[in-house]
C-alpha cells in the first residue's frame, strides 16, 4: 500500500489505501467525511457524487488512484455554511424527506449550473437522470434547480458562484 | 445524553409528572402511546416515554423516541408543541430519545406518529402552559384570570403591561403543581398548526452534517460485510478464510449463528404460525474499513448447505397461487348468501389480478453498528421498531434488558424495512465475536436480497348484476403469504385495503359478500412494506369496481358515487386498526374534489385517458386521478396525477403534500418496473439496473389538494401509495380498452398490432 496524496475541500492529504479502492470509501471511512453517501456502489444511483477538479463525479467506482493529485470537492466542502444557492434553493423549496440522496443531487446541480448557468428541463433531466431519490422528491428538485438558476444569475453580475474547491473549505 | 432513565415511577392514572430539575427549569414528564388504539397511559405503572423541558434561557427541548425517516415528524412534533405551549416556535428543539425497553412502545409505523401523539402532546403542552401562567400570576400576586400567554413564549398581564418569558419563570414554574385537564386551544385560534413550516433538520442534510445510521462513528470501530445464505433458510456448510484473510486490513473472518427470531412485535410464536423467522446466518468479514470487508468477502469460499428453499420459483409459486384461487379459501367475512346469487345473476363479471414480491430498497442500504462487552450492548440502529429490536437482542446475547441501550438514528428511509430488526441482532453478534465495536454494511445487492419483501398475490373476484346492472353479490378471494406472520407469530390474513377494511367499499353497499384468503407457504421473508397490504388488495378492488363500470356502461366515478349512496352512515369497517368506522360523507368528498381538480369527464385526445381511485386507510381518505399517453407502440407515460386527501387537522401542509407527492413516486415505480422474482429459491435481482425507480425524467405533474378539515388528524405517510396503481390501470384502459391486471404493468400489451 502507497500513500496515495489527494486534495480534499481545499486540504491537503496522504492517505495508505489499496489503490482499488473506491474515493468513496476513502472519504467515509479513512478521512470520515460521511456527507457523501453509499446508494449502490456500481455508479447505478448518484448518492456518491462528488466534484473532481470540478466535474460530478461518482465517487463509489473512481479508484482512489485514479483521483490521485486531483482536487476533490464534497458536501461538506460545497459551502461552510449551506449558503451556495443550491443549498439554499434546496432549503427554500424543502425539497429533501429522508434527505439521504441529496448530498449527490445537490453536488451534480451545483457542478451543472457552473456550466449552465440556465438550464432547461431536458438538462435538469440529463444531469439528473442517473440519480435515485426513493423518497420520490423530484417534482421540488427541478423547481429547485431553476430557482438556483435564477439567484445565480442574478447575483452572477457581482459575485462568482462561491468557489467550490475553494482554499480551506473543509470543517 | 438524551436517555429517558431518569423517570420515577407514579401512579397509572397520572398521566404527566413534573420532575425535579434542581435550578434547571420546568421538566414535564409524560408518556405517547405508539399506535391510537392504546391510547392514555401503560398498564401498571406510569413510565414516561417523553419529556418536555424548559431552561431557563428559554429554551425549550421535546424529548422523543420517533423515528425520522423523510416523514418531517420531528418539525410536526415541534409545531405541535409549540402551538398549545403558546411557544416561540423557533425555540423549540426535538431529540431523540434513546430507547429504553421500559418505556413501552416506540415503535414508529402504521402512519401512526402524529395520530398517536396528537391528543396526549397537546395536553402536555396546555399543561406546561397553564404551569407557567401560575407561576407569572403568583410572581405578580395577581389572579390567573389577568394572565394570558401572547404565543411567543411569553406571560403578559395586560392591565399592566408587565410580561414575563418562559425562560424567567421556567424554575418557578417546576415547583407549580401539574394541573388537570387544562383545556385545550380552539383549532380557529392555531397559529403554527395548519402552516407551512420549514423541516427543523433542513439546514443540516443540505450541508452533509446529517448523521444516518450508516454515519455512525465509535472509537476504535471496525467494519464488516457477511456473506449471507443466497436461498433463504440456508446454512453454511463450511467456509475457508485463507484468501480472505490474506487481504490487507482483513481482521477476523468467522461465522454467524442462524438464530431463531421472535415474532417483532413481541408478540408468542403461535405453534401453527406457518413461518419460521431466523436471523440469516452467514459468515462476516471484519476489517479496518468497508472496502477492505469487501475485497475479503469476495476472496472467501463458502459451502452453502441451501436446504428445501432451493426448490422455490416465482413460476412455481405463481402456479401455486392459481392452484389455490381454484379451492375455498379460509372464510374473512361473509355476508348473504354470495354463492347463491351469483349463480342466479342476470350478469356476472370475473377477473383475476396479480402482483408480486417487492424489495423496500431504502435509499440508505440496511446497517448497524454495535458494540458488545463486558455484559453490555450497545447499538446504534436506523430502526422504526426499537422494542422488537431489544427484545430479540435480549433473548440472543442472553442479557437482561437493562443492558442494553439502542441509540435512533436517523433513517435515510424506513417504508417499513426497518421495523424488522435482523441487522441490529447481526451486528450484535458480530460486535461479540469480533470483541470490538463493529458497524456492519450491507451492500445493495445484499439488501436487495436480503429484505422481508413486499408479498406476492394472486387475486380473483367476481360479481354478479341484477337486470337493472346492480351489484348484488360481490366475491374476492386472496391468495398470498401471510405478512403478519413475521411480527405477529401467526398466519393472519391480510385484509388491509379489502372490502372488510380500508375503503369499506364495497362493503355495505353489496347485499350479498364474500371475502376469502388461501395461503402460500414460503421460505421467502416477509415485511411491511409502504402501505402494506392495503396495497396489493386496493389495486385488485379499484380495478374491479373500474370492470364493473365498464361492463354496465357507468362512468366509474358514477359508480362510486351510487356506491356510496347506499351505503348505510357511517357504515361498518374500519380503517386498518379496525376501530374507526368509514366516514362515507368524507369518502365522497374526495372522489368529488379530486374530480373538479381533474377535470374529470372532460374529453382526453386518443391515446390518453384519466383514471380514478380512492382510499380510505391510516385514518385518511385520499383520492388519485392519474392521467396517462399510450403510443402506438405501447410506450405507457403517466402525464398527470392528481390527489385529494382529507386527512383531518393538517398539521403542515408542505409536509402533507411531499408525502403524497413520494407516495405516487412509490407507487408508480412498483406499478411500471419492479418485481422480485426467485429462481432456485435466490433472488434474482441484485440492484437499481435489474430492480429500477422512477427517475426525474419520468416524473409526472403531481397536484395534492387538501381539505379543510379539524377532525383528529389521520396518517399521511402510507395513504398516497396504494390508489397509484389503480389509478394508472383504470386510466390505460381509458385509453386504450386494455385492461392491465398484474403488476407491474406489462405495457407490451398494449402495443397495437
Ligand atoms: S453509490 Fe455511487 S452511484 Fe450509487
Ligand atoms: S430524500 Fe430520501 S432518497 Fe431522496
Amino acid at each position: 500500500m502507497d500513500a496515495i496524496s489527494l486534495t480534499v475541500n481545499g486540504q491537503k492529504h496522504s492517505v495508505e489505501v489499496s489503490p482499488d479502492t473506491p474515493l468513496l470509501w476513502v472519504l467515509r471511512d479513512t478521512l470520515g467525511l460521511t456527507g457523501t453517501k453509499f446508494g449502490c456502489g456500481q455508479s447505478l444511483c448518484g448518492a456518491c457524487t462528488v466534484h473532481v477538479d470540478g466535474e460530478a463525479t461518482r465517487s463509489c467506482t473512481a479508484r482512489i488512484a485514479t483521483v490521485a493529485g486531483r482536487s476533490i470537492t464534497t458536501i461538506e466542502g460545497l459551502s461552510s455554511d449551506g449558503r451556495h444557492p443550491v443549498q439554499q434553493a434546496w432549503l427554500s423549496d424543502q425539497v429533501p424527506q429522508c434527505g439521504y440522496c441529496q448530498a449527490g443531487m445537490i453536488m451534480t446541480t451545483a457542478a451543472l449550473l457552473a456550466k449552465n448557468s440556465a438550464p432547461t428541463d431536458s438538462d435538469i433531466d440529463e444531469a439528473l437522470g442517473g440519480h435515485i431519490c426513493r423518497c420520490g422528491t423530484y417534482l421540488r428538485i427541478r423547481r429547485a434547480v431553476h430557482q438556483a438558476a435564477a439567484k445565480h444569475s442574478a447575483s452572477e453580475a457581482t459575485a462568482p458562484l462561491p468557489a467550490p474547491a475553494g482554499a480551506g473549505g473543509a470543517r | 445524553m438524551k436517555t429517558l432513565r431518569t423517570a420515577t415511577n407514579t401512579s397509572r392514572r397520572e398521566f404527566l409528572k413534573s420532575t425535579a430539575a434542581g435550578s434547571a427549569g420546568l421538566l414535564l414528564a409524560f408518556y405517547l402511546p405508539a399506535s391510537a388504539s392504546t391510547p392514555g397511559a401503560p398498564e401498571q405503572d406510569f413510565k414516561p416515554n417523553a419529556y418536555i423541558a424548559i431552561d431557563s434561557h428559554g429554551d425549550i427541548r421535546l424529548v422523543v423516541t420517533r423515528s425520522e425517516m423523510g416523514q418531517g415528524v420531528r418539525t410536526a412534533l415541534a409545531m405541535i408543541l409549540a402551538e398549545e405551549l403558546g411557544a416561540d416556535w423557533s425555540r423549540v428543539k426535538i431529540e431523540q430519545g434513546d430507547c429504553d425497553p421500559q418505556y413501552g412502545d416506540m415503535t414508529t409505523g402504521g402512519s401512526m406518529s402524529i395520530r398517536s401523539t396528537w391528543d396526549p402532546l397537546r395536553k402536555a403542552g396546555a399543561s406546561a402552559r397553564d404551569m407557567l401562567l401560575t407561576a407569572a400570576a403568583q410572581t405578580w400576586g395577581v389572579t390567573r384570570e389577568e394572565c394570558s400567554p401572547t404565543g411567543d413564549s411569553v406571560i403578559e398581564h395586560k392591565k399592566t403591561g408587565r410580561k414575563l418569558t418562559y425562560g424567567q419563570l421556567a424554575v418557578k414554574a417546576a415547583s407549580v403543581p401539574v394541573p388537570k385537564d387544562v383545556p385545550l386551544k380552539d383549532p380557529k385560534d392555531y397559529r403554527i398548526v395548519g402552516t407551512k413550516r420549514a423541516r427543523v433538520d433542513g439546514q443540516h442534510i443540505v450541508i452533509g452534517e446529517a448523521h444516518y445510521g450508516i454515519d455512525t462513528k465509535v472509537p476504535g470501530m471496525l467494519f464488516a460485510v457477511v456473506a449471507r445464505p443466497p436461498v433463504f433458510g440456508g446454512k453454511v456448510k463450511k467456509f475457508d478464510a485463507t484468501r480472505a484473510l490474506a487481504v490487507p486490513g482483513v481482521r477476523n473472518v468467522f461465522e454467524v449463528p442462524a438464530v431463531e427470531m421472535p415474532p417483532l412485535f413481541g408478540e408468542e410464536r403461535k405453534p401453527d404460525s406457518g413461518h419460521e423467522h431466523y436471523l440469516w446466518g452467514g459468515v462476516a468479514v471484519v476489517a479496518d474499513s468497508t472496502w477492505q470487508a469487501i475485497a475479503g468477502r469476495r476472496a472467501l469460499t463458502i459451502d452453502w448447505d441451501n436446504g428445501p428453499g432451493a426448490e422455490e420459483s416465482t413460476e412455481k409459486q405463481r402456479a401455486t397461487l392459481t392452484e389455490l384461487l381454484k379451492t375455498d379459501g379460509k372464510e374473512l367475512k361473509k355476508i348473504g348468501d354470495p354463492d347463491a346469487t351469483i349463480s342466479s345473476a342476470a350478469k356476472t363479471i370475473e377477473a383475476d389480478y396479480e402482483t408480486p414480491f417487492l424489495a423496500h430498497m431504502t435509499m440508505e442500504p440496511v446497517n448497524s453498528t454495535a458494540s458488545v462487552h463486558d455484559g453490555k450492548c450497545e447499538v446504534w440502529a436506523p430502526t422504526q421498531n426499537p422494542n422488537g429490536m431489544a427484545t430479540a437482542l435480549a433473548g440472543v446475547l442472553n442479557l437482561p434488558q437493562s443492558a442494553l441501550t439502542i441509540h435512533i438514528t436517523l433513517i435515510g428511509g424506513g417504508f417499513g424495512r426497518r421495523l424488522c430488526i435482523d441487522y441490529g441482532v447481526e451486528a450484535a453478534l458480530i460486535s461479540r465475536s469480533a470483541a470490538a465495536p463493529v458497524k456492519v454494511i450491507w451492500t445493495r445487492d445484499d439488501d436487495i436480497r436480503h429484505d422481508y419483501y413486499r408479498p406476492i398475490s394472486h387475486h380473483r373476484l367476481r360479481a354478479g348484476l341484477d337486470a337493472r346492472g346492480q351489484v348484488t353479490s360481490w366475491l374476492h378471494h386472496i391468495a398470498a403469504p401471510s405478512t403478519d406472520s413475521t411480527f405477529l407469530g401467526g398466519e393472519v390474513p391480510d385484509t388491509g385495503g379489502t372490502e372488510i377494511a380500508g375503503t369499506g367499499l364495497p362493503s355495505g353497499t353489496v347485499p350479498n359478500y364474500l371475502l376469502q384468503q388461501s395461503f402460500l407457504h414460503t421460505a421467502v421473508p416477509r415485511g411491511y412494506w409502504r402501505a402494506v397490504d392495503t396495497n396489493w388488495n386496493h389495486f385488485a378492488v379499484q380495478c374491479f369496481i373500474d370492470e364493473i363500470a365498464a361492463a354496465t356502461s357507468k362512468d366509474p366515478l358514477a359508480l362510486r358515487r351510487e356506491l356510496i349512496a347506499t351505503k348505510e352512515k357511517p357504515a361498518g369497517g374500519g380503517d386498518n386498526e379496525g376501530e374507526t368506522p368509514v366516514n362515507v360523507d368524507r369518502l365522497l368528498g374526495v372522489l368529488n374534489l379530486v374530480a373538479e381538480k381533474s377535470d374529470w369527464g372532460k374529453p382526453l385526445a386518443a391515446g390518453r385517458g384519466r383514471g380514478i381511485a380512492g382510499l380510505y386507510g391510516f385514518g385518511s381518505y385520499v383520492a388519485h386521478v392519474a392521467e396517462v399517453t399510450v403510443a402506438k407502440d405501447g410506450t405507457l407515460r403517466v402525464d398527470r396525477v392528481v390527489v385529494a386527501v382529507d386527512c383531518g387537522q393538517v398539521i403542515n401542509p408542505d409536509l402533507v403534500a411531499a408525502q403524497i407527492e413520494g407516495g405516487v413516486v412509490f407507487g408508480l415505480t412498483s406499478a411500471l418496473y419492479d418485481e422480485i422474482t426467485i429462481q432456485n429459491g435466490q433472488v434474482q435481482q441484485t440492484n437499481f439496473d435489474n430492480y429500477p425507480m422512477l427517475r426525474i425524467a419520468d416524473m409526472p405533474k403531481v397536484e395534492v389538494h387538501l381539505v379543510p378539515s379539524h377532525e383528529p388528524p389521520g396518517g399521511i405517510g402510507e395513504p398516497g401509495v396504494p390508489s397509484t396503481a389503480p389509478a394508472v390501470a383504470n386510466a390505460i384502459f381509458a385509453a386504450t380498452g386494455k385492461r392491465l391486471r398484474r403488476l407491474p404493468f406489462q405495457t407490451q400489451e398494449l402495443a397495437k398490432s
